[in-house]
C-alpha cells in the first residue's frame, strides 16, 4: 500500500533502499541539521531496514518518492507514538540533494500528517527542528504546523550548542 | 547524599518500595505525572532494586527530609543516552502529602539540579509539566526555569486534552 | 565521514580487514601498540550497529585515492569528565613520515570537540616512539604522567607518557 501527495508517494522500506540512505546519511550536507552525528557503515543500515519487521501503530517509516519519476528521494517515520495521548514524533528527510527546495519536503510532511490523522487516527504530530535549519521551519509551516516554542542550547554539532524549535500540528 | 536546606538525596532501598508504591497509586499525585495504569509491588520492588546502583544513564534518588529522615518521594535525571548533548530530564514525585506547599519541592529540585550541574556535568536541564499545575510551574520558576515551549494537547488526561509546558534550565542559570 | 585535509576518517567496511590484515602484520607498525601477538584474521572489528557515545573505531582513508591507510578512534569515553583516549595506527608504510599521521590525529581531535563535545582528549604513548610523541606535542599535546617501566616491548622495559589536549591547545 502506498500513500500519495501531489509530488510525493510513500512506501514501505525495502532493503534495496540501503544504498541511498547510506548515501545521505554520511552526507554531511543532509546531516548538518540532524542530530546525527557519527559515520554510520551500509552494513549497519541494510541491517536496520532487515530487522525492522513489519510496521505497527508504534513505528509507521516510510520510504518517499517523487510521484513523478518514482526516484527515491528521502525517508520519513513517525516514532515515539503514544495510543492514549494519540500523538507521534515526526522524523523527515529529504537525502537527495537535486530534490531540495521544490515542495517535495513540504509534499511528504502533508502526506503523513494524513495518514497519521485518518488512518491511524492520531491526534497530534510533533517535531524537533534546529533553529538555524530556516528552509525546514518555512516547509513545516507551509505544511500547517505551528511553532509552539524554542528549547534553548539543546543540541550540540559543529562545535557549539543551537536551540531547537518545536512545531506541531493538530488533527483537524 | 546530597543535602539541600530541607531534604536529603540517597539511593532507593528496598525499604522505600512500600510507599513509592502507595505514592504511584494515588490519584493525587498519578495525576501530576500522566501515570495511567496501576503499579503492582512486585514492579515497584525491581525498580527500587534497579536504581540502587546509581550512573549517569540510571540517575535516581529517594528524597527524605534532612530533619528526622521522613521519606518524601523519588526524583532523578533522565534521558542522558546522547551525553553529546550535555541535557537531562528532571523528574520529581514528592508522594507524601503531609509535607506539600512547605518548600520540599523547591528545595528537592534545587539539589538534584545543583548535582546534575555539579557531578554530572550538565549543560542543560529540561522538564515537562502539564499547564494547568501552577504550583509545580511556579517551583520550577523560581528555581530558574524557563518556559519555553507550550506542547498544545500533548496528553489525554481524564477525558479531555492537556497542555505540556516545556521549561529549561541552563548551566548557570539554576537560584 | 570526517574530513582532514589529507585523510578522510570514515567508519569501518568489511572491504577494510585485508589492508587491515596487513597492518597487524607488520612488526613498524605495531611495535609501540599493546599487540605483540600475531593478528587473528577476525582482528580488525567491524562494528555493526550505529557508532554512539561511548566507543568509535574509524578507519582512516587516504583523501586522494581512497585507499585504506589505517586506523584511528576514541574510547574510554566518560560523560560526567567528557574526556576520551584516542588512538591512531598509520598501517600502510608508504604513508608514514609524510604527514598523514599528523593530519588523522588533528581531523579526530576536532571531531571530538566539535561533534562529539569532549572537554580533554588523552592518548598513551611509549616514551621511545620519539617520532610520535613529537606529532602529539606539535599538535598541542601536553605530556601529563610519565609511567615508569609500563610496558615491556621487545625484551625490555619502556615508560609510558599519558599525554592530554584541551579544545583551546589544538593547533
Amino acid at each position: 500500500m502506498t500513500f500519495t501527495g501531489a509530488l510525493v508517494r510513500l512506501r514501505a522500506m525495502e532493503p534495496r533502499d540501503a544504498d541511498a540512505q547510506y548515501r545521505w546519511m554520511n552526507d554531511l550536507e543532509v546531516t548538518e541539521h540532524l542530530g546525527w552525528r557519527y559515520p554510520i557503515s551500509s552494513l549497519a543500515i541494510a541491517q536496520r531496514l532487515d530487522g525492522a519487521g513489519a510496521m505497527t501503530f508504534a513505528n509507521p517509516r516510510f520510504s518517499v518518492e517523487r510521484a513523478d519519476t518514482g526516484e527515491l528521494i528521502g525517508y520519513t517515520a513517525l516514532r515515539d507514538v503514544t495510543p492514549e495521548s494519540r500523538n507521534g514524533e515526526l522524523d523527515l528527510v529529504i537525502g537527495e540533494r537535486s530534490a531540495w527546495g521544490q515542495g517535495f519536503g513540504t509534499d511528504t510532511a502533508r502526506t503523513v500528517c494524513a495518514f497519521a490523522f485518518e488512518r491511524i487516527g492520531l491526534h497530534r504530530v510533533q517535531l524537533w527542528v534546529v533553529a538555524t535549519h530556516a528552509p525546514a521551519i518555512r516547509a513545516y509551516e507551509k505544511a500547517g504546523f505551528v511553532r509552539e516554542g524554542v528549547a534553548r542550547e539543546r543540541f550540540f554539532k559543529r562545535g557549539r550548542y543551537h536551540d531547537a524549535v518545536l512545531m506541531a500540528r493538530l488533527a483537524p | 547524599m546530597y543535602a539541600g536546606s530541607l531534604v536529603r538525596l540517597r539511593a532507593p532501598e528496598p525499604r522505600d518500595a512500600e510507599d513509592f508504591h502507595r505514592w504511584f497509586n494515588d490519584p493525587d499525585v498519578t495525576g501530576t505525572l500522566g501515570v495511567r495504569y496501576p503499579l503492582s509491588m512486585s514492579v515497584e520492588r525491581e525498580w527500587v532494586e534497579r536504581s540502587g546502583v546509581g550512573s549517569y544513564t540510571n540517575c535516581h534518588f529517594a528524597i527524605e527530609t534532612l530533619a528526622d529522615g521522613v521519606l518524601l518521594g523519588s526524583c532523578g535525571l533522565f534521558e542522558t543516552a546522547l551525553p553529546e548533548n550535555r541535557c537531562a530530564v528532571l523528574g520529581v514525585t514528592l508522594g507524601n502529602k503531609e509535607y506539600w506547599g512547605r518548600g520540599y519541592g523547591t528545595d528537592t529540585v534545587r539539589t538534584l539540579c545543583r548535582f546534575g550541574f555539579g557531578e554530572m556535568n550538565l549543560h542543560r536541564i529540561e522538564l515537562l509539566v502539564f499547564a494547568h499545575n501552577a504550583a509545580a510551574r511556579r517551583v520550577y520558576a523560581k528555581v530558574g526555569f524557563v518556559e519555553e515551549a507550550v506542547a498544545r494537547q500533548a496528553h489525554w488526561g481524564d477525558g479531555e486534552w492537556w497542555d505540556d509546558v516545556h521549561m529549561a534550565l541552563l548551566e548557570g542559570e539554576l537560584r | 565521514m570526517i574530513a582532514g585535509s589529507r585523510v578522510v576518517l570514515r567508519e569501518r567496511r568489511p572491504s577494510d580487514v585485508p589492508y587491515a590484515q596487513a597492518w597487524l602484520d607488520d612488526v613498524d607498525a605495531m611495535r609501540w601498540t599493546l599487540h605483540p601477538y600475531p593478528a587473528a584474521p577476525d582482528a580488525y572489528d567491524v562494528p555493526g550497529e550505529p557508532l554512539s557515545w561511548g566507543l568509535v573505531p574509524l578507519t582512516v582513508v587516504d583523501a586522494e585515492s581512497g585507499r585504506p591507510i589505517g586506523h584511528a578512534g576514541l574510547g574510554d569515553m566518560v560523560p560526567e569528565h567528557r574526556r576520551a583516549l584516542c588512538w591512531i595506527v598509520i598501517g600502510d608504510a608508504a604513508f608514514r613520515g609524510r604527514g598523514y599521521g599528523e593530519d588523522t590525529m588533528r581531523t579526530l581531535c576536532r571531531f571530538a570537540f566539535e561533534t562529539v563535545n569532549l572537554a580533554k582528549v588523552e592518548l598513551e604513548v611509549v616514551a621511545d616512539n620519539a617520532a610520535a610523541v613529537r606529532l602529539y606535542e606539535r599538535i598541542g599535546f601536553v605530556r601529563e604522567v610519565t609511567r615508569r617501566r609500563a610496558r615491556w616491548i621487545e625484551g625490555a622495559w619502556h615508560d609510558e607518557h599519558l599525554m592530554g589536549l584541551f579544545p583551546e591547545e589544538l593547533r
